[in-house]
């Protein structure tokens, strides 16, 4: 025991408290090991300072001062995210260029057929838009022609109402009293 | 933690500012005392507490309910601290630098007393001496009364791991003040015009 100095050191340093037993060991130990001695001595002086030492506290004006920063920070996100947004948007385009470029390459060389192909599409379907116009035209005048007149005024008359209910509806439902989220 | 405390942080985690801004408020200190404990200067300090408090808000929605709010707190700053020193050391400052680095306590008020400013001088000098990670576990345990258990969980540790990293750590700090009093007596005896008993 007496030559024992790891187990002092342990017992000096142990924040669990000995057993009377044990302090009474340690007692005189130290009463005739000078370097254990010395080393208690040290040790209760780190203790003392440690636990004397008080709490710091940041200058006054902290949480403005961190206010601050989380604005400075949201902005420095925000500008990430837009520069990041638009190299994305220019790598897009720029892919979408290369792309056009690679599928309009034999247009450029040879473009008369192209441009045939493209009149003679441009026509055709001026002819269809245009048939279909004509057959639209035939089917109002026969209605017209079947359906009295006081019958169309009833009919606007009663799509009117039903469009004014419907937005009053619309409007009470949606109104912020109403809406709970 | 208190109700209102707990009531805040339900609050901020639904993205209420104000309730954030009030925690930020409530553990304003102990996160500052924490990084200035950790970094030894106040400068620093303030920058790694905002810092500390940026990331909580950041990932105030993620943080997990069963743990303690301090210790996720306490967590987030000690991991800045370590990082910022492990940085600062990798700058190639020279070792015996550190310990003494920004030493000057400018805080006005009551603390900047000579006495408390050389005592807080010489903690600094101490703590700088121990391993970031080492210092943290007893920063936690002396200034916020942390458990084994809790300086574990803020640190990423074992509780066996933290037993011995604060073992070693007051053995490291005992032996710097029998070294600080051995170099005191050999400069008194020097001073005196005794030779050392080494020559």
């Amino acid at each position: 025991m007496a030559n024992n100095h790891l187990l002092i050191e342990e017992w000096l340093l142990s924040a669990s408290s000995l057993t009377p037993e044990e302090h009474q060991l340690l007692q005189e130990h130290l009463k005739s090991c000078e370097a254990c001695r010395l080393f208690s001595e040290a040790w209760q002086e780190v203790e003392y300072r440690l636990k004397a030492s008080p709490m710091r506290a940041p200058e006054p004006g902290f949480i403005d001062r961190w206010q601050l920063r989380l604005a400075e920070d949201r902005l420095k996100l925000q500008r990430r995210q837009t520069i990041s947004t638009l190299a994305f948007g220019g790598a897009a385009a720029l892919v979408l260029l290369i792309v056009l470029g690679v599928w309009a390459l034999p247009l450029l060389r040879d473009p008369l057929p192209y441009l045939m192909l493209w009149s003679y599409q441009l026509i055709t379907t001026f002819y269809m838009l245009s048939g279909v116009g004509q057959a639209l035209g035939t089917v109002a005048r026969t209605l017209f022609g079947l359906v009295p007149g006081t019958l169309w005024v009833a009919l606007l008359v009663a799509l009117g109402s039903l469009g004014v209910i419907w937005i009053v509806t619309f409007r009470k439902l949606t109104s912020p009293r109403r809406v709970i989220l | 933690m208190q109700e209102t405390d707990l009531s805040w942080l339900a609050s901020a985690q639904k993205g209420n500012m104000a309730a954030f801004t009030q925690m930020v408020e409530t553990f304003q200190r102990p996160v500052f005392n924490l990084c200035y404990r950790m970094l030894g200067d106040a400068a620093e300090a303030e920058d790694a507490a905002q810092e500390t408090f940026l990331r909580a808000y950041r990932s105030i929605k993620r943080y997990d309910n069963s743990r303690p709010f301090p210790t996720w707190l306490m967590s987030i700053a000690a991991h800045y601290c370590i990082d910022q020193i492990r940085k600062r050391r990798m700058n190639i400052v020279p070792i015996e630098d550190l310990g003494y680095m920004e030493l000057s306590d400018e805080t006005p008020g009551p603390e900047q007393s000579l006495g408390r400013s050389e005592e807080q001088r010489m903690v600094h000098g101490l703590l700088n001496e121990l391993t970031p990670v080492d210092r943290a576990a007893v920063v936690m345990y002396y200034w916020y009364d942390f458990s084994y258990e809790e300086i574990a969980e803020a640190l990423s540790l074992t509780e066996s791991a933290v037993k011995s990293r604060l073992h070693r750590a007051r053995r490291d700090l005992a032996k710097m003040i029998m070294d600080q009093r051995g170099e005191v007596q050999s400069m008194k005896r020097a001073a005196h015009g005794e030779q050392s008993p080494a020559y």
